[in-house]
């Protein structure tokens, strides 16, 4: 039986977000809601573009219940 | 969903116990939590198992094996440990040594916050993220995000895989919650909360009204549109913060909202699973006139005989403690399921009465007695 293993890709989405400049890695989340929602979801390349702010969005509440 | 042979007559019985229908055998109901991880042959540490999504994999299937549920409530998928440890703020400590999990009060939106969130709730969420995890750089927000795809993968895959190799239909694919259970134990915290319910009643109840008019029923609507027939239920509303409030305090700040929640599912022709935390009973009149087939209850501390006196129409789920699980005998075990059962009739799951997650909630030998007596139990 096979099991749960995605290290893989998570590995290849972290290599890709490591292709964005280190100054912008490196800078401190804007506290605007809008311009810090569009600057993360821009650094997330490795997913669709059509799904990126979604995932800012859905990761910030899912952290905000944990 | 691709399913194992014995999906359809779990399924059937599942459902067939919730319309109070007689069923040949007894459904058994698994409100097994990270007791898994501690009962689990692979003797992992608490923390090791939590931030690999492989071996709770494994874990799951290995107890799924052992004991041969019908229906999980946890498939061990709710876990965001991996990405909140990369966050560097956690209000989780997990103790190995003492195979706990502890989680801290806290608070997030501010005093005066209210009004805020009720107009401009990403804004106020994006400043409560902040709080949480300050001078957050975006580099590791980033990952914590690439991280995070596997949590979100993980729980669809273990619910295919428990009814593709195992039969169990999932528990529930929905869940909604009243305003309030957010505030209680994440944005405001228990204590603020309670507080809040005192000194800033207004403020409350409007934002509580904006949220499920925007929030909570357009999604509770999507919900019921969606196909749930190969759940055990097509809702699950947990009952937490109840536990708090007084009746005035309920008849104001919970049950006008559970009520719309409700009523919304039963207009759909779906059942509703409430989850409950402490006790239901000194609530019962609120869920008296729901018809047979409707809703499904798991309680805590109350006894679930009393229980089906309070709620007649409810299906209930529970029958044995962890009291008795953990520091009982397996001959023990055995009568109280042999009793409950019998004393319940249809409309009863057997099951655990509580979110079983220390390792002295259950004993092995135990559980196997009570697997093995209700597996072979026919009317």
């Amino acid at each position: 039986m096979a099991f749960f293993d995605m290290k893989e890709q998570v590995d290849g989405y972290i290599r890709e977000i490591k292709t964005h400049p280190s100054d912008e890695l490196d800078k401190v989340i804007d506290t605007d809601p809008q311009k810090g929602l569009q600057q993360m979801a821009d650094l997330l390349t490795f997913l669709p573009e059509e799904q990126r702010k979604g995932a800012v969005v859905g990761f910030v509440m899912s952290m905000l219940c944990d | 969903m691709e399913k194992n042979e014995r999906f359809d007559e779990r399924l059937k019985v599942l459902h067939d116990t919730i319309q109070h229908k007689h069923t040949s055998r007894i459904a058994h109901f698994s409100n097994f939590f990270t007791w898994k991880i501690l009962d689990s042959d692979l003797k992992p540490k608490l923390s090791e198992a939590l931030s690999d999504y492989g071996m709770l994999d494994r874990i799951q299937c290995e107890f799924q094996e052992r004991y041969d549920f019908d229906v999980h409530y946890d498939p061990l998928g709710r876990n965001l440990l991996k990405p909140a440890a990369l966050l560097g703020g956690n209000h989780h400590l997990v103790d190995d040594e003492q195979e706990s999990i502890n989680f801290f009060d806290h608070t997030l939106l501010q005093d005066d916050e209210y009004p805020a969130y009720k107009t401009d709730r990403w804004g106020t969420s994006w400043k409560m993220f902040l709080r949480k995890y300050p001078d957050l750089k975006q580099g590791l927000m980033a990952e914590a995000i690439a991280v995070n795809t596997e949590n979100n993968a993980y729980l669809p895959y273990i619910k295919a895989k428990l009814a593709k190799e195992y039969g169990c239909p999932t528990c529930y694919n929905c869940l909604a919650q009243v305003p309030h259970e957010r505030f209680h134990k994440y944005y405001r915290g228990i204590k603020a909360a309670s507080l809040d319910l005192r000194r800033r009643k207004s403020e409350l109840i409007d934002a509580y009204d904006a949220i499920m008019e925007d929030e909570v029923m357009p999604g509770v609507h999507k919900a019921l549109a969606t196909d749930t027939s190969e759940c055990m239920v097509d809702l699950m509303v947990p009952l937490l913060a109840h536990t708090m409030m007084n009746m005035k305090q309920w008849e104001t700040f919970y049950w006008p909202y559970l009520k719309q929640i409700l009523d919304a599912a039963l207009a759909a022709n779906k059942t509703v699973m409430i989850y409950l935390e402490n006790s239901l009973i000194r609530f019962k009149e609120y869920f008296q006139d729901y018809p047979k087939g409707f809703l499904v209850l798991v309680p805590e501390l109350d006894d679930v005989a009393e229980l089906r006196e309070a709620v007649p129409n409810a299906c209930i789920v529970g029958g044995i403690t962890a009291q008795l699980l953990g520091r009982g005998t397996p001959e023990e075990c055995v009568d109280r399921a042999k009793k409950v059962i019998d004393q319940m009739g249809d409309g009863f799951m057997l099951g655990q009465n509580k979110m079983m997650s220390f390792r002295n909630d259950c004993k092995r030998e135990n559980l196997l007695a009570v697997c093995e007596y209700v597996q072979n139990f026919r009317w």
